[in-house]
């Protein structure tokens, strides 16, 4: 049987049009019962012409943008660690009073971790701390020992061996992240009278709020004073600066053996570069941030704002990245020195001095080097612990 | 748009055991599509993002009530909608406080489909994407609901508090509109007429 609409009257179709597009969406749409389908199939005989149109319309329905996607997966993921700090700054703001049931973990049983976030946030970190601990333990290259100091005090000290990183937790419940080749040492009595620690290299500490018994990060060039905060110390004997950056809280920052020099307080996001050189000059690394103030041989710049902790350039290293912005290729590999445990050569000073920004999470020296092809035209030999880059 | 199922899996993981990782999950696979939805109610995509954000906050910190919902995938998109609608108000846009009043905007600004597969010219595609973006707001907002976040004919119109045959109205229009805008076909006559052959 066949049934032509076209031919059944000419002023109905308007209607028969619209009815038949319609159909047609909802057959592409897969919205389309059995009996409409049929009904399609009918008026598709009147014009079989219009049957490679639906196929075209339902080829264009089906099809996806794989390069959209993707840039949308990208894009969501940005999102992902903006919406991350969003949710860490909206749970603090609660504090667990606008949600007290909510939370399994009462206040009694863990008094730093007020609420579950904070918890769970804090887990993160211990987790990843643990993970670069082990790491470490296992290759034995965390050495704890208990040496006497000039006074006679015994002072724990842990020293971290070149390539690798290690977390520790202090017995006031700071924990502290140190960076590879660092020391940290303090006294057996730590904690019950004041909290002080020596650093020689760089850490990274999340200080246990205490007011009674301030927390005091002595290097050879810098003291760090704080109360309850987050803050990364870089002091290497033999970087020309110093440099200390605050993530939250609040720190002081004096010379020791200098009483009379005036206190630096930084403010959340502000970082402290101070030469070791009496001469002052500008360091490479003022170029990622806006300088606010500049005295004698140190200067207070901003970090650029709205970030999440993992991706500060500071204190990347903590989540096992190591990052750079807009910094010189010499300088890099000043940080992957550390970072691989190798020694790099650039022997072109035209290539050290490209400028370049990224981090490296799971590469090894070789895909490294291999990311850093792509970016600089150069060429390397690696020979044991020893890398070679050239023209 | 994640099946019920999948959505509805994730939120369990989140509410019994506080899966980080499905919460991730969760953000990253609904992000696009719920950004693009509150910026049709909002028009203006810092706030959509910002309302987003808010709506996975508040999953995070009621997370424990998330495993009993039935249709996770309406309820999402409703709560998106409450909360881009408390924000207009909070805008004070005087009026604009029930669906009915939301003047929906959807916006095209990306390529949904993959013209290499479609064999389609460069002007093809512009023309294609003009006929879209001519559509009337509220059918563009309805097609984008369908095409892009792939929900369903009764979704949209729950969703837009509209009835089923307004969506299949609009539905209509819209790829009428686009087929009357692209011949996709017409640079190749031969092909066009080899297929109409085979179909007579």
């Amino acid at each position: 049987m066949q049934f032509c609409p076209y031919r059944v009257s000419h002023h109905c179709l308007g209607m028969q049009e619209e009815q038949f597009w319609i159909l047609l969406s909802k057959k592409i749409t897969g919205e389309a019962s059995p009996q409409e389908l049929r009904m399609l199939d009918i008026l598709l005989l009147a014009d079989p012409s219009r049957v490679t149109m639906m196929e075209n319309l339902e080829e264009f329905w089906n099809s996806s943008s794989p390069k959209e996607k993707a840039a949308a997966a990208q894009n969501a993921e940005e999102a992902f660690l903006n919406h991350m700090n969003r949710l860490k700054s909206a749970k603090l703001e609660a504090d667990g009073e606008l949600h007290p049931s909510i939370s399994p973990f009462p206040e009694k049983k863990i008094p730093f971790y007020k609420n579950q976030l904070t918890y769970w946030l804090g887990s993160l970190l211990i987790i990843l701390g643990l993970v670069i601990f082990f790491a470490s333990v296992d290759k034995k290259e965390q050495m704890v020992k208990v040496v006497p100091n000039q006074a006679g005090n015994a002072l724990n000290e842990v020293s971290i061996s070149p390539g690798s990183r290690s977390k520790i937790q202090l017995p006031d419940g700071s924990h502290v992240w140190i960076n590879s080749s660092s020391k940290i040492s303090y006294s057996k009595s730590f904690s019950s009278k004041s909290r002080e620690v020596y650093l020689n290299g760089e850490a990274y500490f999340e200080v246990v709020h205490d007011p009674a018994h301030p927390f005091i990060v002595h290097t050879a060039a810098i003291d760090v004073k704080a109360l309850g905060t987050a803050f990364n110390v870089k002091a290497y004997p033999n970087d020309p600066t110093v440099e200390a950056t605050l993530i939250h809280g609040s720190i002081e920052i004096s010379r020791p053996g200098q009483p009379d020099a005036p206190k630096i307080m930084l403010k959340p996001h502000e970082k402290l570069v101070l030469n070791r050189n009496p001469e002052p000059r500008v360091s490479g690394e003022t170029a990622k941030t806006s300088r606010i103030e500049y005295t004698n041989a140190a200067s207070v710049s901003l970090l650029k704002r709205n970030r999440p902790d993992s991706e500060i350039v500071e204190t990347a290293w903590v989540y096992n990245k190591l990052a750079f912005e807009d910094e010189k290729l010499k300088d890099i590999t000043r940080k992957m020195e550390n970072w691989y445990k190798v020694k790099i050569t650039i022997e072109s000073s035209r290539l050290g001095d490209y400028t370049l920004t990224g981090s490296f999470i799971k590469e090894n020296l070789d895909e490294a080097l291999k990311m850093l092809q792509y970016l600089v035209p150069f060429k390397y030999s690696v020979n044991g612990n020893e890398v070679r880059i050239y023209e | 748009m994640l099946p019920n199922d999948k959505i509805k899996n994730l939120l369990n993981r989140i509410s019994t055991s506080s899966c980080e990782k499905s919460y991730k999950e969760l953000f990253i696979s609904l992000h696009p599509s719920l950004t693009g939805f509150a910026e049709s109610i909002l028009h203006s995509p810092e706030d959509a993002e910002e309302v987003v954000s808010d709506f996975f906050i508040q999953v995070w910190i009621n997370r424990q009530q998330y495993s009993q919902i039935l249709n996770p995938r309406i309820y999402i998109y409703i709560s998106v909608k409450n909360l881009s609608l408390n924000k207009l108000k909070s805008r004070k846009r005087a009026g604009v406080s029930t669906a009915a009043e939301i003047e929906w905007n959807a916006r095209m600004n990306k390529i949904f489909f993959n013209p290499e597969e479609l064999l389609m010219s460069q002007e093809v595609v512009s023309s294609l994407m003009k006929a879209i973006n001519e559509l009337p707001p509220r059918c563009r907002t309805i097609f984008k609901l369908v095409k892009e976040n792939g929900l369903r004919y009764q979704e949209v119109a729950g969703i837009m508090e509209i009835s089923i045959k307004t969506v299949e109205a609009q539905m209509a229009i819209a790829l009428r509109r686009i087929k009357a805008n692209t011949e996709f076909l017409k640079e190749f006559p031969e092909l066009q007429y080899i297929l109409s052959q085979k179909n007579s």
